[in-house]
């Protein structure tokens, strides 16, 4: 399984484009139209929408964290070159995705709470979160050899898989102005349908976009 | 501040001993390399240590803070340190091969660091300092650390250091 080569990961990404690209459209227009046509929230109004941005970029940030943590690991075991390159392309679209969630949260803070920051748990552990990608892209370019950076990134990103539950949890965990979960409940979801689904198809537009962004940074690395 | 002082120790320890070749010499040692950088880490905890313990109780006249907290508070940093020096050998050791000098450890370094500077921070506004959901927070991270980062610095010495 672990025997992938970099051309053969490029070969399939390269057959399915053309799919990748049109869903993609299909999934903005279709996102764009279900935002635009649903009612506002009766507290928040408008506002509430950026949660469409915010919501689906934290989980892919926390996501694409992880998966970069699980391909540094078998990158590391299985000294898989694929690996190496699926984590260093996975690295700045993480932290672009970062970056989104605490501009969008910021702006969506200062409407609904009436500030920009808080040093609340969420949005510090997120920070926290983009710091680690930062530290993840300067280690990938500060060595000489492409393999020793591959190296030091990867046992990084094995270590800094430590503050993906930090993030997740830190609204159970402390009393945080950030709100609890809504959507991974036990419970279930504390969302109405249409909201849940535009919320959903935003998230799908999202997933989309980025593996359209993996599959040109994959191709980036691999050619370089 | 006693964070960016053992964070500069650290990394001057490890690249003096990379640049003296010290390090290649732990490699090829007949002792397991984890052992040499616990017994590194703890030999600059303990040197460090002699410092915090005499700024610490100036420090904690100066933020008027209750001299009975001061065995607590020192528990406290003194767990945190040993932690901070354990993560800075880490970050040290990844960075140690590195060809341009553009300090990146503090980087790397800060973002693992404040789990135990929220912790702690945390335990230290409960008055009382009752065994609580916190502290076992705090010391599952600080145990963590203990653990994996002797493994981890080694491994990322064999890696990057030749």
């Amino acid at each position: 399984m672990f025997a992938i080569t970099p051309q053969m990961m490029s070969n399939f990404f390269n057959s399915i484009s053309k799919f990748i690209i049109l869903l993609s459209i299909i999934l903005i227009v279709v996102a764009g139209v279900l935002i635009i046509f649903l009612e506002n929230d009766y507290y928040q109004g408008i506002s509430f929408k950026i949660m469409f941005i915010h919501v689906p970029a934290a989980w892919l940030s926390l996501m694409i964290f992880f998966s970069m943590g699980v391909s540094s690991i078998i990158g590391l075991v299985f000294k898989s070159p694929t690996s190496f390159t699926i984590s260093r392309s996975l690295s700045p679209i993480g932290l672009i995705m970062s970056i989104v969630v605490l501009i969008t949260g910021s702006i969506w803070g200062n409407l609904t709470w009436g500030t920009y920051w808080v040093w609340d748990a969420r949005l510090t552990s997120m920070l926290i979160l983009a710091f680690i990608y930062l530290g993840h892209l300067f280690l990938l370019y500060s060595f000489e050899h492409f393999q020793k950076a591959d190296f030091a990134a990867s046992i990084l990103a094995i270590i800094g898989m430590v503050n993906l539950p930090i993030v997740k949890f830190s609204v159970d965990w402390w009393t945080t102005l950030h709100q609890g979960s809504s959507v991974f409940k036990v419970s279930g979801p504390s969302m109405t349908t249409d909201y849940l689904i535009t919320l959903m198809v935003s998230f799908f537009c999202h997933f989309v976009t980025f593996i359209l962004l993996v599959y040109k940074y994959f191709l980036y690395h691999y050619r370089k | 501040m006693i964070f960016f002082i053992s964070l500069i120790k650290v990394e001057k320890v490890y690249a003096s001993d990379f640049s003296e070749a010290k390090l290649q010499q732990y490699i090829l040692s007949p002792f397991a390399l984890e052992i040499i950088i616990f017994v590194k880490n703890i030999m600059i905890y303990f040197n460090l240590l002699i410092l915090f313990f005499i700024f610490s109780p100036i420090i904690l006249v100066i933020l008027n803070i209750n001299l009975s907290y001061l065995f607590s508070i020192n528990i406290l940093l003194g767990l945190s340190l040993l932690s901070i020096v354990f993560i800075s050998s880490m970050t040290s050791s990844i960075t140690i091969s590195r060809n341009n000098k553009l300090s990146i450890t503090s980087v790397l370094t800060l973002p693992l660091f404040v789990p135990i500077l929220i912790f702690s921070m945390a335990i230290s506004d409960v008055i009382d300092f009752d065994i609580n959901k916190l502290y076992i927070f705090f010391l599952a991270y600080f145990l963590l650390n203990l653990a994996f980062s002797p493994l981890l610095t080694s491994f990322a010495l064999k890696k990057l250091s030749v």
